[in-house]
């Protein structure tokens, strides 16, 4: 294995997806993502063939992004609360036009300006709907540095096969934490997937836009079918699960925080575990399907969302599954976070 | 088995570089190590705070609230993180701004030295950072001494003559430590 090297998770982030074969970068600074842009300004100059550009606003930033990859080049671009939200319109013209990019989002805290600090109130906002019309995003929540490189390396392959955006959704804390990481190493730009939808490939093969025709509606019932076989490709990671009677539910860095608290009480012989979601869309439902309503006495949800947005998922996949168990849910939302001490005294109330 | 230390400051003191040349030590030595940062937006004189754990195994949290050692460059960061601290664990304070007689707790020990002075009597006071970087790493054990100075030569040998200065300051703050350990 090769040495690991100390990396920030915005760095890490940037790094991987240049080595995945990201050629074009379009966004617009905004704390806590301002080293994603920082860092590609000086990083994609120093390789060949690849464009840095930041644009004027967000809402200029992701129609670039949208004209980049139209033409055939992976694109991403990288913004936070308010920018993602300038962003929507061209988020969901990529999606009905099929277009794919690789959109992160670093979520700062509170609605409108909100605070610089860490959250994960966006939650919803991403995988509800991308903007308008109900179209969706490929959603990744990682929780370390690696994970964050991982996925978003990950992230243009599934956005090139589905033609669809794939969404980072990272916080203030994982993009500044910093951590030894192994990044893989540069694709060969030659041998990424053909596009021969994009308009300069092919010009009498299938375009860019499929839709507005006749056979929209049909178009978007096998836009639907694909949103279904997802579901086979929802990641999730099972912690300490096996003989777990208080199953913790949480998702990026709140579900690490978690899992500190979690071997602390498990060291004193109480059985608990946690489900973690790594896609937040596909969502790992079959984690909920598999849980043993005679084992498992209490579901235990932390988020720092207020009011609580990723319980909606959690509680969708246990009534789609007619599981009858117990949910208390805990949050901290406006720019506070949870920390593994107090994670460990609100389970210690409900394992007493 | 975790041990953690929390650093804190004014912005400007050179507090993330601290922990940043620390977490850089633990990946030459392949152990498993975190580095979580809080800062404010104004860059000179706003608070400016990290946190710094390594562990053998994955770590979960890395905000954790009660650290085995604080590092107090200035007052404020040594009134706020005092509390943080385990029972058994260590303040390390700087005594040329932080009074000994500031100290309220009787279950942890308290180290100080005057590591603003000996930065200005190694010619720079920007090598605070370095100073309180040698003197943490000789007295805690968390990461190998050596390891950590030549980290400093690596990631500050842009400038020779600064260079020449931080490795001087480390080696004081080392010697401090070792003073410290002793009594």
């Amino acid at each position: 294995m090769a040495k690991k090297e100390v990396w920030q998770g915005n760095e890490a982030l940037s790094e991987s997806a240049l080595r995945a074969g990201c050629r074009f970068f379009a966004g617009y600074p905004i704390t806590p993502q301002t080293e994603i842009t920082e860092y590609l300004a000086k990083r994609m100059p120093q390789l060949e063939g690849r464009v840095f550009l930041q644009g004027e606003s967000e809402l200029a930033s992701i129609n670039m992004v949208y004209g980049a990859s139209a033409i055939g080049a992976r694109a991403m671009t990288a913004t936070s609360g308010q920018g993602l939200a300038l962003m929507a319109e061209g988020l969901s013209q990529l999606s009905d036009a099929g277009v794919p990019a690789v959109v992160v989002d670093v979520m700062r805290a509170g609605p409108g300006n909100g605070g610089t600090e860490s959250s994960q109130g966006d939650y919803s906002f991403v995988s509800g709907s991308l903007g308008h019309g109900g179209f969706k995003a490929f959603i990744f929540g990682p929780s370390t540095v690696q994970e964050t490189a991982d996925m978003v390396y990950d992230a243009f392959d599934i956005a090139d096969k589905y033609r669809v955006v794939v969404a980072i959704l990272i916080d203030g804390m994982l993009g500044h934490l910093i951590e030894a990481v192994e990044l893989k190493p540069f694709r060969d730009m030659d041998s990424l997937p053909f596009r021969q939808w994009a308009e300069k490939n092919d010009p009498t093969g299938p375009k860019v836009h499929w839709c507005m025709g006749p056979n929209w509606e049909q178009h978007a019932r096998d836009v639907a079918a694909m949103y279904e076989s997802w579901s086979e490709l929802a990641q999730v990671d099972e912690f300490m699960m096996d003989d777990a009677e208080y199953v913790v539910t949480a998702w990026g860095t709140c579900a690490r925080c978690c899992k500190t608290a979690i071997r602390a009480l498990r060291a004193e012989g109480y059985k608990v575990g946690m489900i973690r979601p790594k896609t937040i869309f596909p969502f790992p439902k079959q984690s909920f399907a598999a849980l043993d309503e005679g084992k498992v006495k209490q579901i235990i949800n932390f988020e720092n969302a207020i009011p609580e947005q990723f319980l909606v998922d959690v509680k969708a996949a246990l009534a789609e599954a007619r599981k009858d168990i117990p949910i208390v849910s805990y949050t901290h939302g406006m720019g506070t976070c949870f920390t593994a001490d107090e994670i460990e005294a609100k389970l210690r109330e409900v394992v007493k | 088995m975790e041990k953690s230390v929390l650093m804190g400051g004014f912005g400007g003191q050179g507090v993330q570089t601290c922990g940043k040349l620390l977490i850089y030590t633990t990946a030459e030595q392949d152990m498993i190590a975190t580095f979580y940062s809080q800062y404010g937006g104004a860059m000179r004189g706003g608070t400016s705070n990290c946190t710094v754990i390594t562990s053998d195994e994955e770590i979960g949290a890395p905000n954790k609230k009660n650290v085995d050692y604080v590092v107090a460059f200035n007052i404020p960061s040594f009134k706020k993180f005092e509390e943080r601290i385990v029972p058994g664990g260590t303040m390390i304070a700087n005594s040329t701004v932080i009074s000994e007689d500031m100290a309220t707790r009787d279950d942890i020990n308290y180290v100080f030295f005057p590591a603003t002075q000996i930065a200005e009597d190694v010619g720079n006071v920007k090598t605070l950072n370095v100073v309180m970087l040698g003197f943490f790493c000789e007295y805690s054990g968390m990461v190998s001494t050596e390891a950590a100075k030549a980290v400093v030569a690596d990631k500050m040998g842009k400038k020779p003559a600064l260079l020449e200065l931080n490795k001087k300051a480390f080696d004081i703050g080392v010697a401090e430590a070792k003073k410290a350990k002793a009594c």
